[in-house]
């Protein structure tokens, strides 16, 4: 695979949502990413991040890990897609708290996950959707990141 | 250098004062090559029409550029650089800058206003405070800092609490 790949699972519905449609529980289309090598490259070199820890193998490995590791911000940045797509251009995000729990290596299938946790109308045209998201390994499970997010939708 | 007590009241001593750096523009081409590195297609993101159509003056940052940007300038000279690649000279105020590891513990991003192409990007960081705390591995130092980026005329755009970890 020449650059990192991204799917996903696609709206049930196609529009974006507003508020009223939107209930505590509902979950939101799953997104897989495989990031490889050369789009751990392109984050850092974007980011002007010189850490070899994200593009040097052998460096990597002197540290204990079998392959470089994907950027902290680029698990954000994942999570953070997995908001956009969902709420569409009408949304907004205004919130998102992650915290990186284990690290991850190119190749790895990342699964997003999301569910509403609540809902809170704020005026006569907007309301806040509350977000649990996560990022998981597909192949043992172990949740990379987790993510509190918040989203203003039109009513 | 032990992480300790005495190590955490230095740190702590930075605790409180702000500092503040111009970061200059986010230029049109950061976000596109942003855009692309994160995998995304958001024409938000890369298409000017697109962005216009939707009452924006340019194409828009994705929401976590400018806390993911590790540098904004040239950087150091090779020679300031140190074996793991990362600045001899650390960016956050107030930490040694050598004999102990630093690495990211979780970040809280609020987004009060998007980031369009051209945006002259200002950055306000204070250490909020500094505790001590023991691991299964030994004891480090979770330290946290507030970030707010805010535009030329002072409009807040991103504020960031962000922990570091000093072992």
């Amino acid at each position: 695979m020449m650059s990192g790949s991204t799917t996903s699972t696609g709206t049930a519905t196609g529009r974006e949502p507003r508020f009223g449609d939107v209930r505590a529980g509902d979950r939101l289309p799953e997104m897989r990413h495989v990031p490889t090598r050369l789009q751990l490259f392109r984050y850092s070199a974007v980011t002007w991040n010189t850490h070899r820890i994200h593009f040097d193998p052998d460096y990597a490995a002197q540290e204990g890990y079998p392959d470089v590791l994907v950027q902290s911000h680029l698990h954000g940045a994942f999570l953070v897609t997995l908001c956009t797509e969902w709420m569409g251009a009408s949304g907004r995000l205004t919130r998102l708290g992650v915290s990186v729990r284990r690290y991850a290596v190119p190749g790895d299938v990342l699964v997003c996950a999301g569910v509403v946790t609540g809902v809170e109308q704020v005026d006569e045209g907007h309301g806040l959707v509350h977000l649990d998201v996560t990022e998981t390994r597909e192949s043992d499970g172990a949740v990379c990141a987790t993510a509190t997010a918040t989203i203003v939708l039109p009513l | 250098m032990p992480v300790d007590e005495t190590l955490l009241d230095s740190i702590r001593t930075n605790a409180g004062s702000e500092t503040v750096h111009s970061l200059g523009p986010v230029t049109a081409l950061t976000i596109r090559r942003y855009a692309r590195a994160i995998g995304e297609s958001n024409p938000l993101y890369l298409d000017t029409e697109f962005a216009r159509a939707r009452g924006y003056a340019e194409i828009v940052a994705p929401p976590n550029l400018v806390t993911a940007i590790t540098c904004w300038d040239e950087g150091p000279a090779a020679e300031g650089l140190r074996e793991d690649g990362t600045p001899l000279v650390m960016q956050l105020e107030g930490l040694p800058t050598s004999g102990v590891r630093v690495m990211g513990g979780g970040e809280d991003m609020e987004f009060h206003a998007p980031i369009t192409a051209g945006t002259t990007v200002v950055e306000r960081s204070t250490m909020l405070d500094a505790e001590l705390r023991q691991g299964r591995t030994g004891p480090f130092i979770v330290v946290r800092y507030r970030h707010e980026f805010v535009d030329g005329d002072g409009v807040l755009l991103v504020t960031s609490t962000r922990k570091v970890l000093v072992r």
